[in-house]
């Protein structure tokens, strides 16, 4: 109804007032052969999904979209994009609420955007491996708390209209898409991490200090410590030992650990 | 069902053991299973390699061999990543893949995770799933053997 927004030269931009999941869309454009980038936006999500099957909530006024690319590069590359996701995330919120409230933006291993502490954006990113080892498609979902935030959440949440600010979904996905622009052409001329591990560490809620993780069988605490090179995350242990996490969910004391 | 080929815990006792006694390198093998751990190398990976070794920082690095039995087998599916493995979409749904279903090729088989990003292991041809050499949640390293299609 009316969504218009001026996106960067070659990226195409498919809107809906109702659909499933923008990842799901993104799943069915790979099957269909597009090439994508395509911005996939949804004015709402009937079965938006966070990590592991986790419920999001993408009621209307929320930013609910999915950049979906086939960035042709190695599975090890690609595991940089969740970085990427996150810096671009990040950069386009600091754009749109001014300095004051920009100072207080935060990321949360490995993307989460988090507003003084709480959660603003959440991104979960699909991928599927073509048989060379390469990226075959890529899909980087994100949900944005513009106008509400889950009641009970897993993690203490905030919605930018909780500031008195009124951003609208078309506003932030023209701020997304210049910042994604910026960062994947960073991304795609660095041949390493070490650009993008060093902006995500300057922007990184707690390092140095207690951190929770999660895992599937398993919940421990420790010291975080920074990135691995392969941008897993480091702990250390009680025992002086270091432990690398490529997969959980990490909380800091006071915030819903 | 085999387990799978590396035991998580034996190699962080002998990554412990390794930096206690300051020794380089431990190698050890029993009737199904070999496993050298060896510091400050890059991985060393006896499987096919279609992209170069990772190097990593942390202070020990885990050199695991596992000579599964069906490590030459033509139908086996390996990690292309050091992840997390799931055999189904979300906790609580079906499997993506059941012993002795038939699939298709590009059929998704099992999702790896890492850095939160789900990345979905296609089938890499037709077939019939023989074996499935990983649990739902458990770590897998490069290279990994995780599941046979005939």
């Amino acid at each position: 109804m009316g969504f218009t927004a001026s996106l960067p030269q070659g990226v195409e931009l498919r809107h809906f007032a109702e659909i499933d999941s923008t990842n799901e869309e993104a799943r069915r454009l790979a099957d269909a052969g597009v090439a994508g980038p395509v911005w996939i936006v949804a004015d709402r999500q009937t079965a938006g999904r966070g990590r592991r099957g986790r419920e999001w909530q993408s009621p209307t006024g929320n930013f609910s979209g999915t950049l979906f690319l086939r960035p042709r590069c190695s599975l090890k590359k690609a595991a940089e994009l969740s970085f990427v996701a996150g810096l671009a995330v990040h950069e386009a919120v600091s754009s749109l609420i001014g300095p004051g409230h920009a100072a207080q933006l935060t990321l949360k291993w490995p993307n989460d955007v988090l507003l003084d502490g709480q959660k603003l954006a959440g991104i979960l990113l699909e991928s599927a491996s073509a048989g060379s080892g390469d990226v075959g498609w890529l899909a980087i979902g994100m949900g944005i708390n513009l106008a509400v935030f889950p009641d009970n959440p897993a993690y203490p949440a905030t919605a930018l209209r909780a500031l008195g600010l009124n951003i609208t979904p078309a506003e932030m996905l023209e701020a997304l898409a210049r910042a994604f622009e910026t960062w994947l052409a960073i991304w795609r001329r660095e041949q390493d991490f070490g650009l993008i591990r060093e902006a995500w560490l300057v922007r990184a809620q707690g390092v140095g200090g207690p951190i929770t993780v999660r895992l599937a069988d398993e919940t421990f605490a420790g010291i975080f410590m920074g990135l691995a090179g392969d941008g897993a995350l480091q702990v250390k242990m009680a025992d002086g030992t270091l432990r690398a996490v490529s997969a959980g969910d990490v909380f800091f004391p006071g915030h819903g650990a | 069902m085999t387990k799978s080929g590396v035991d998580q815990q034996l190699i962080r006792e002998l990554a412990a053991l390794l930096t206690e006694t300051d020794l380089s390198e431990i190698e050890i093998e029993t009737d199904d299973i070999r496993v050298r751990v060896a510091r400050n190398v890059t991985q060393n990976v006896t499987v096919p390699a279609p992209q170069a070794p990772v190097a990593v920082q942390a202070p020990v690095t885990v050199a695991a061999a596992p000579v599964v039995p069906d490590a030459s087998h033509p139908g086996i599916v390996t990690s292309p990543m050091v992840g997390t493995v799931y055999l189904s979409p979300e906790p609580g749904a079906s499997p993506f893949i059941r012993i002795g279903q038939k699939i298709n090729a590009g059929d998704t088989l099992i999702i790896v995770e890492a850095m939160k990003t789900m990345n979905h292991i296609p089938a890499p041809k037709g077939g019939t799933v023989v074996k499935i050499l990983v649990e739902d949640g458990q770590p897998v390293e490069f290279g990994e053997p995780l599941a046979i299609i005939e």
